[in-house]
């Protein structure tokens, strides 16, 4: 057979979708065709590759707000998303109660409602949880899109009397807790959970399990390289104890960083489990640009920041620049520049079209007890 | 006696809703990777069943096949469009004079799934075939029902949107698949 008869055929060989000749045939050419063997190799990595993806695609779902949302547009409202669900939650009379009052009163209602049949005017009368409020008041933030660097994909809410506690996951994978004032809401307060160096036997700990695994095996052979490993905060979970937040992990993940062929891969490993999760590009470069609005740069969006005071006083005690992002959609007039002082972190954020800044805040930033608890530092 | 109140017409769309929406969501976020524009695909996908009220007799088989349909091919038709406005990649963008700060890449993370980026090399139409089988395991019959195409075209567009991605998996600078296959 030719190389190029079997290319076609090499998917379904590799699946055993194969009659028998058929097979046989292409195993034949296989043993003897190193080129051919490689492209088998690329073929079952990618389809591991697919069913590691169609896994972690099978925990999404769609938005909580979304049938909300899809309510409005068929009843012609046509206004955008979120300030709609804050219109639907004012509409329905939403009730300002005590988290387990409003939990109680539903499940009455619920118990109510079935036997009519009518679970759906329960959610029309009382609208979304405190939970789902606070949430949306963080989704709606532009600090949380600046501080995440984009719209985040998960919120986790909990709330206590009027404050409501919202842990966020953004794209590029950081999580903040944001404290809300669900009376006036408003956000008060953000702490951003930053990646952690590994210990040492936990570094050698997470390349041992990556090199073990099949996949990234396959993937060494074929020429990428281990970088370095560090620790991720990731699946995290929120809680209330005694009025008390706190921000735990179930498991220990570590990120594992591999290069091949100019780019950066992140696989995630579990260290307690000794599993390789999934492996997902890292940029080789960082804070990814959106669009440049009237054209500023980097450096003269550092140089309006540059302009207020309080940056200054900063940058002489020998604070310097992290990053620089601009917002994109309905952001795309501001910009951030954070910058790093020691431990310390200050968001300075700027009005691109007036070239002004806006605020200068500090942003804490919260540090990792043992046993992966989180406490903020000021507290 | 108590009349019981029936559900509205509403209520068994939501019902509908409720039980199709995150298998429609995945697909969207399948054939487009922005978790914005999945969810207005989801948006669309649901307005279009809303209005065109099809009748499926309760056969809730059918139903499945035909929404897997409109949700293809409303993301073909956004995939079309954004190619059209030529939406850049990042390393585009880079190269036309963008200047990214210089943060060590390890501090920042690109979580998206590598399969997800991976499928960015695909066409509309090479990109449904491999969403169909590996994201909701479809088997090629029934991918063929659902795209109104016969299975041998199903099994060859998934043939070469593979040997595409794992060419590409190996070596970035891999062309793409374009529409004119």
């Amino acid at each position: 057979m030719r190389c190029k008869d079997v290319g076609e055929k090499l998917l379904y060989y590799l699946n055993d979708e194969l009659a028998g000749e058929q097979g046989r045939a292409i195993a034949l050419h296989l043993s003897e065709c190193v080129r051919c063997r490689r492209e088998l190799e690329a073929l079952s990595a990618s389809q591991e590759l697919l069913r590691q993806g169609a896994s972690s695609m099978s925990k999404r779902v769609a938005p909580p707000w979304s049938w909300f949302e899809l309510r409005q547009r068929l009843s012609g409202l046509g206004r955008h998303r979120r300030v709609g669900i804050r219109a639907v939650l004012a509409r329905a009379g939403a009730l300002v109660l005590e988290n387990t009052a409003v939990q109680l009163v539903l499940a009455g209602l619920l118990a109510v409602a079935l036997i009519f049949g009518t679970v759906a005017s329960v959610q029309r009368i009382f609208g979304p949880s405190q939970e789902a409020l606070a949430a949306q008041i963080v989704g709606d933030a532009p600090e949380a899109q600046v501080l995440l660097e984009g719209e985040p994909s998960r919120h986790t809410a909990r709330v206590s009397g009027a404050v409501g506690y919202v842990l966020s996951l953004g794209p590029s994978g950081e999580y903040i807790l944001t404290y809300v004032d669900l009376d006036r809401e408003v956000t008060t307060r953000q702490y951003r959970l930053t990646a952690l160096t590994l210990e040492k036997e936990d570094e050698a700990k997470a390349t041992g399990i990556l090199e073990a695994d099949p996949l990234p095996q396959r993937l060494l052979r074929a020429g990428w390289v281990v970088k370095g490993a560090y620790l991720l905060p990731s699946g995290l979970k929120i809680e209330l104890s005694g009025g008390e937040v706190r921000v735990w992990s179930e498991s220990r993940q570590a990120g594992v960083l591999l290069a091949a062929y100019g780019r950066q891969w992140l696989a995630r490993v579990e260290l307690a489990g000794g599993a390789v999760l999934d492996i997902s590009p890292a940029p080789t470069r960082t804070y990814l640009w959106s669009s440049l609005v009237a054209g500023q740069s980097y450096d003269q969006i550092v140089d309006i920041a540059r302009s207020d005071a309080v940056v200054v006083d900063l940058m002489d005690r020998g604070a310097s620049v992290i990053s620089v992002a601009t917002g994109n959609g309905k952001m795309a007039d501001k910009a951030s520049v954070l910058l790093s002082l020691g431990e310390d972190r200050w968001i300075v954020k700027i009005d691109l079209p007036a070239a002004t800044v806006t605020s200068v805040r500090d942003v804490p930033v919260a540090t990792w007890g043992k046993g992966y608890f989180f406490r903020p530092k000021d507290e | 006696m108590t009349k019981q109140r029936g559900p509205s017409d509403m209520d068994v769309f939501e019902a509908l809703y409720q039980r199709h929406k995150d298998m429609v969501f995945r697909t969207a976020l399948g054939m487009l990777r922005d978790e914005s524009e999945a969810q207005d695909l989801l948006q669309a996908t649901f307005i279009k069943v809303y209005e065109s009220r099809p009748k499926f007799d309760g056969d809730e088989d059918a139903f499945r096949r035909w929404l897997h349909r409109v949700t293809v091919n409303l993301s073909i038709d956004v995939y079309r469009k954004k190619k059209r406005t030529g939406a850049l990649s990042l390393d585009r963008a880079v190269g036309k004079g963008f200047q990214p700060s210089v943060e060590p890449a390890h501090s920042r993370l690109e979580t998206r799934d590598l399969a997800l980026q991976a499928l960015d090399c695909l066409d509309g139409k090479h990109r449904s075939v491999v969403v169909l089988k590996y994201f909701h395991g479809l088997a090629y019959d029934e991918i063929a029902r659902i795209l109104g195409i016969p299975q041998g075209t199903v099994k060859s567009r998934l043939n070469t949107a593979m040997r595409t991605m794992s060419a590409r998996l190996m070596d970035p600078r891999t062309e793409e698949v374009s529409d004119a296959l």
